[in-house]
């Protein structure tokens, strides 16, 4: 009977203890990612809450789809004639990107043009306002990767933080922790872009005053770093300001792509690997010699 | 004869789930993302009530198995919602008798306070630890928990007296 009472340990010690353990797994999940294979792991097995989740919507989409059948007709005609515009202009694509290709074999670069993407839906977004990312119904079974460049049809939307086994976790760029190298279009100076954890603000560090920025620049992805493929929008400049007496300037941008109404991302294949970025970039840059 | 210690437990775990849910559940597109601040934390505010209710059932390492799921499906790291559920676990555990007592909107403003410390805890740790900002909105989410608290509270009470 007295063993009993033993092994029943006093509830406050048995909580300091799990606190303690709390602060312990934080830190080290925080910080590293010891940790990441075991999330991948017993994600999956959560994966059903998730799609719990998503199931009411999935519901009501379903019911608004049988009763918007008049609408849907309409938009397949206009959906067509768009595809007949976007086919035409296809045409004149195809030949350019074989024409840019053998110049770019006769510079001796294997930089690609085109990607392989895959499309997913978005099916939840993150419940904390201070952590930026989206859920969509790609996973590891769809050969997803952590680390992929996520992209929608106006830029570049983020990269893959995690994946189990039928969803993946998508960290926007506005993220706090997120950050991607760009490049100016018009003048091909290097930046660094931070998201700010504001859905509609990016920020750069360390922008020396020296550099030639303007608003409205675009900068897309660099490739530099290799984790994002070259040549993708990322973000237009909103505001460029040098104070005075400060080291640096003062540069913030608004992201290309529609982060808060994303409904749709393509993953971006099979392009990171055999991508030499600095070809596209000189051929921006001035003349030289 | 069943055990008493497993008859009913499936209420337990179905109004979890059902928080978690909640808390996932996005909100429409056309929603203001600021409303996102004042969402109640439901997955907390059912773990209190079932202590409250069953403390013999539930206790504070339930409390924390319950975080590490939390963890994996809202997309924090490990051991962040542990920092918030064992504290209220263990405070809830240790004054159950007390605060049954108590009116219900009475029990709403101590739980109000509760996670008012406990989410100060978990914001000085996000800063201080893994240096991410966070917004003081999020202060917010304790009112509104607070708030829905009584509604919670009434619910749950029904589950109870009809299966556990």
């Amino acid at each position: 009977m007295k063993q009993l009472f033993l092994a029943r340990s006093n509830p406050r010690n048995q909580a300091f203890v799990l606190f303690l353990v709390s602060l312990i797994l934080f830190v080290v999940d925080g910080k590293s990612a010891a940790l990441k294979p075991l999330r991948q792991a017993a994600g999956s097995l959560v994966e059903p809450i998730i799609w719990l989740a998503v199931l009411p919507r999935l519901i009501a989409e379903q019911g608004s789809s049988f009763f918007e059948l008049r609408d849907q007709q309409l938009e397949l005609s206009e959906l067509g004639r768009l595809s007949e515009t976007l086919q035409a202009r296809q045409l004149k694509f195809e030949a350019l990107l074989s024409e840019n290709n053998r110049l770019r074999a006769l510079l001796g670069s294997s930089a690609k043009v085109s990607d392989l993407v895959s499309i997913a839906e978005v099916v939840g977004i993150s419940p904390d306002p201070d952590q930026q990312y989206v859920m969509v119904d790609k996973g590891l079974n769809d050969g997803v990767f952590v680390g992929q460049a996520v992209i929608d049809a106006t830029g570049l939307v983020g990269q893959v933080a995690e994946s189990t086994t039928n969803l993946s976790k998508i960290l926007l760029v506005t993220d706090q922790s997120h950050a991607v190298p760009v490049l100016s279009v018009r003048t091909a100076s290097q930046l660094i872009v931070e998201g700010t954890g504001n859905r509609n603000l990016l920020s750069m560090r360390h922008v020396s005053e020296s550099l030639d920025l303007k608003v409205g620049d675009l900068l897309v992805t660099s490739g530099l770093g290799q984790r994002f493929p070259s040549g993708y929008p990322v973000a237009e400049i909103a505001r460029y300001q040098l104070a005075p007496g400060a080291a640096f300037s003062e540069v913030l941008a608004k992201p290309s792509s529609q982060l808060q109404t994303l409904d749709h991302v393509l993953l971006v294949f099979d392009s990171v690997k055999d991508l030499i970025p600095d070809v596209a970039v000189k051929s921006v840059g001035p003349a030289d010699g | 004869m069943a055990d008493p210690f497993v008859k009913g437990r499936w209420i337990i775990f179905a109004s979890l789930l059902l928080a978690m849910a909640l808390v996932l559940i996005p909100l429409p597109a056309s929603a203001p993302f600021e409303l996102n601040y004042l969402r109640p934390d439901w997955i907390a505010l059912v773990l209190i009530y079932w202590i409250l209710a069953v403390p013999e059932k539930v206790g504070v390492p339930a409390a924390f198995c319950l975080s590490l799921i939390t963890d994996l499906v809202v997309g924090t790291p490990f051991g962040f919602h542990g920092l918030s559920f064992v504290i209220l676990a263990a405070l809830a555990k240790g004054s159950y008798q007390q605060v049954r007592m108590l009116e219900i909107w009475q029990q709403s403003i101590l739980i109000g306070v509760a996670l008012m410390i406990v989410s100060g805890v978990q914001l000085l740790m996000m800063t201080l630890m893994l240096d991410r900002s966070s917004n003081l909105l999020q202060f917010m989410k304790p009112i509104t928990s607070a708030l829905f608290w009584p509604w919670v509270f009434l619910l749950l009470r029904i589950c109870r007296r009809r299966y556990l």
